[in-house]
């Protein structure tokens, strides 16, 4: 060894006397050494990979065979568990969160109670405490899976949490049917882009009825004008009942954004009342609500509209002619004859044009319909 | 003022140096991040939801009849619900348009275009019987831009999908490239995500079905220098200030912000890049929140040329694309209106990325005549070179590990690895030895392309395929 070092020593010596030399050779040695760490490092990685896979491996092969009937079969649930309690709590979770992603139903519901039953849940409910929102973000889209009222789940969002971090807690208390918490969450709701309202709007639908209803009581007191109209027109297809009685009120709202919402709400409620306000509506001052209610018409399915619809071709938007036309012509032979009508006699070209173009998409309908096989 | 040179070198050196510790440092952090914001728990969700945005999928097709049907048959299989898919076939002198039309029972069908950006006249537009989703576009030749600006024209969704017809896309690249654009509060505009090469991996019926490194060490010498681009370059730049590039070979972008700077330009070679620099300048310039957003997540697969000759055409055309959309935006160099994208990463892609291979070249001719003359001993000379190839090591080596750490970190969202050990041992020694050759190889070719642009040459260059059938074990 010590005739090795004094060689080194001795080949290095009149390098190491030189600053540059000396420069260039500590850089290049750290580079090098970071190198041997990285592949270490990366060596390690890939055994203890190999390892996590294989101990996955011999679980799937100790605990797979009787899964599927523990899953279908309570009494069968206890020996599955003492069983999988002998694995690792990590192996267990990430078998069973496999099938959780790929299954719905009543299969999925089975999943989850094995999941809780293993108390695999807990580490996730205490996450969510964390100051961290990564973390709780983390913990709440797996307990969106396995969750239920009992829990007692509490959630802390924070004002600077970005929206992600309130589309996962609106999406966990969508889950555990807390409507008291659904409503302090939405009032907390900022949506600045109409693509950021589908989470919204898809985690609204899978709001249990009752808490969806419940919700809807403080529809006036939530901020947002872009939550408030997708609450409504959420509302209008699962509550319509509850959701009739905010229709007047939207549609005589200073915002536009709600008078949408209105539009867009009665559209899906086959009432006379929703008809009348829809009619109102399309002589809104906003050209995006008069377009809303023009297509909110064809939508309701109420022949009587064809003389509203037929004078919504002449407006001066296009939307607003273009939703009025396709409106026209999905009010069936009574529309059409108005597009007819206008196509051949009316004095505005750009009516005129729409109601062509109507007649032209519902030709090439009507011989698409025959193409297919 | 030999020493002067030399400091100049070595003070390039380092500046590049640290300009790849602080990507990786970016890169591990955003790596880490998106792991909480992958929500493969909706999934189930986004699919099922009638609210989900629609996206369109343009792909223009330029004599692909080797991959076109394949990769179009990819392209119908992703997972996403209200899927529409556009190939623009931009005057192809091959059997392109004859096997789309046979291959998918496609008729002609008459359709509503907008004409918000100007195209190449169309020639017929035909929908496919098999897949009502799928629509070809047959039009004169107009080139990669023009045929994207009628895909553009054709789309009538807020999202459009901007794809090569020669990529083979993941099967829920739509699941996780849309996440940013429902979840993410900082209007996003744009999302690229990391292509992969395809070579020497296993393709079955549209998809990848198992990876595995390329037979050839030119596919592999381009498959460390993908993970280095996207994952340590691109992903780094996320936290940096923002993206100047989303690939040609697939992004996703909102069409209104596509739509709002015109399109594609037609008259560059590096038309992708050019849109999102506009975007950026468009954007910045008019104060308005946005960004541009590279994820992680392998979201394509793509064949890279073997042949030396169509490897050195393509990187020859980068560099000129690089050279005329960085000259055609030289207002944004070092503009603070611009922000960070005008003050740092602008002036980085002159320095490092456009100006790096007259500069590295440059430096090794310096370095040989000082020594040739005596100016220089042998021994600094010796030690520079070991310091630049570690430290060219180590970089690649990161770029190693970050995919490792990506893999983990993302499990379940990408195909199996033959042997991981041997894949992941195999990128270290070819990272290694891609330094004698290769990379002076392409650091020629690049130049070529400077040169080429100085004299201003426009061609694209051919470039010919296997096709990925052809590849299938």
């Amino acid at each position: 060894m010590t005739p090795t070092i004094s060689a080194c020593t001795a080949c290095l010596g009149p390098l190491w006397a030189n600053g540059l030399y000396r420069a260039l050779l500590v850089m290049a040695a750290a580079e090098f050494l970071l190198i041997l760490v990285q592949m270490g490092w990366l060596a390690g990685r890939l055994l203890r990979a190999r390892t996590a896979e294989r101990e996955a491996g011999r679980f799937a092969e100790a605990c797979g065979p009787t899964f599927l009937a523990a899953v279908d079969d309570p009494d069968r649930r206890a020996s599955w568990l003492s069983e999988a309690s002998r694995w690792k709590p990590d192996v267990v979770a990430s078998f069973i969160h496999g099938y959780l992603l790929r299954t719905e139903g009543s299969y999925r519901d089975a999943l989850a109670s094995l999941y809780r039953e293993a108390g695999l849940h807990l580490h996730d409910i205490r996450l969510l405490g964390s100051r961290r929102w990564p973390q709780r973000v983390l913990a709440m889209r797996r307990l969106s899976e396995v969750a239920r009222p009992e829990d007692g789940i509490v959630l802390r969002v924070r004002p600077r949490d970005p929206y992600v971090a309130r589309i996962a807690a609106l999406v966990l208390l969508a889950r555990v049917g807390n409507a008291e918490g659904v409503k302090g969450l939405l009032s907390t709701f900022r949506v600045s882009r109409r693509l950021m309202e589908q989470p919204l709007h898809s985690t609204l639908l899978s709001l249990p009825r009752t808490v969806l209803a419940a919700t809807l009581d403080a529809w006036d007191r939530l901020p947002d004008p872009v939550v408030r109209r997708v609450l409504l027109a959420v509302a209008a297809e699962r509550v319509p009942n509850a959701c009739c009685r905010w229709l007047t009120t939207a549609a005589r709202d200073p915002d536009p954004e709600i008078r949408v919402g209105a539009c867009i709400a009665a559209g899906r409620l086959a009432t006379p009342e929703s008809f009348g306000i829809l009619l109102n509506l399309l002589g809104d001052p906003a050209w995006f609500v008069r377009a809303r209610a023009a297509q909110a018409l064809g939508a309701h399915g109420e022949p009587s509209a064809v003389d509203a619809l037929g004078y919504a071709l002449g407006d001066p938007v296009a939307w607003v002619r273009q939703n009025a036309a396709t409106s026209l012509r999905l009010l069936g032979e009574e529309g059409m004859g108005r597009l007819r009508g206008v196509a051949d006699v009316s004095y505005f070209p750009l009516a005129r044009r729409m109601a062509k173009m109507e007649i032209g998409n519902e030709e090439m309908h009507a011989e698409r319909e025959g193409e297919t096989p | 003022m030999i020493h002067a040179v030399d400091f100049v070198f070595f003070l390039f050196f380092l500046a590049v140096n640290l300009l790849y510790l602080c990507l990786t440092v970016f890169a591990v952090l955003d790596i880490r991040a998106r792991r909480f914001l992958r929500m493969v728990e909706y999934d189930a969700r986004v699919l099922s939801d009638r609210s989900t945005p629609p996206i369109t999928l343009v792909a223009p097709a330029f004599n692909e009849e080797v991959v076109i049907v394949e990769s179009v048959t990819s392209f119908l299989q992703l997972e996403y619900p209200t899927l529409r898919v556009i190939v623009v076939n931009d005057g192809s002198r091959d059997a392109t348009l004859a096997r789309l039309l046979e291959a998918f029972d496609c008729r002609p069908t008459s359709y509503f275009l907008c004409s918000d950006i100007p195209t190449q006249p169309l020639r017929e537009i035909y929908r496919s019987s098999r897949d009502p989703r799928l629509w070809v576009i047959d039009k004169a030749n107009g080139g990669k831009a023009d045929a994207l600006n009628a895909g553009l024209n054709a789309c009538q969704t807020p999202l459009v999908c901007c794809v090569d017809a020669d990529t083979l896309v993941d099967r829920k690249a739509f699941l996780r490239m849309v996440e940013p654009f429902l979840y993410d509060d900082r209007n996003v505009i744009a999302v690229g995500g990391s292509v992969c090469v395809a070579n020497g991996s296993t393709v079955r019926h549209g998809r990848l079905r198992l990876l595995s490194l390329p037979a050839r060490w030119i596919g592999r010498f381009q498959l460390v220098e993908y993970l280095r681009s996207f994952l340590l370059g691109r992903v780094g730049y996320n936290r940096m200030g923002g993206n100047l590039i989303v690939s040609g070979a697939f992004g996703l972008f909102h069409r209104d912000a596509v739509v709002e700077v015109g399109g594609y330009r037609t008259d560059t070679v590096g038309e992708d890049m050019d849109l999102v620099v506009r975007l950026h300048r468009q954007f910045k310039g008019s104060g308005r929140r946005y960004s541009v957003i590279h994820l992680p997540d392998p979201v394509c697969y793509t064949e890279v040329p073997e042949q030396l000759s169509v490897l050195a055409d393509q990187r020859d055309r980068w560099q000129r694309g690089l050279a005329q959309v960085l000259l055609r935006n030289r207002g944004m160099l070092g503009n603070p209106r611009f922000g960070l994208v005008g003050v740092l990463i602008v002036p980085v892609f002159f320095l490092f990325e456009l100006m790096g291979p007259l500069v590295e070249l440059t430096g090794y001719g310096v370095f040989i005549l000082q020594y040739v003359f005596g100016l220089v001993d042998f021994v600094v000379v010796a030690l520079f070179f070991a310091v630049s190839l570690f430290a060219g090591l180590l970089f690649s080596f990161q770029s190693v590990l970050i995919d490792e750490l990506n893999a983990r970190w993302s499990p379940g969202d990408r195909p199996p690895i033959r042997d991981p050990a041997r894949y992941r041992f195999g990128l270290l020694a070819t990272a290694l030895l891609e330094n004698f050759g290769y990379r002076q190889f392409t650091l020629l070719a690049r130049m070529r392309g400077l040169w080429h642009f100085a004299r201003g040459v426009r061609s694209w260059g051919e470039m010919t395929r296997a096709g990925f059938q052809g590849r299938s074990s």
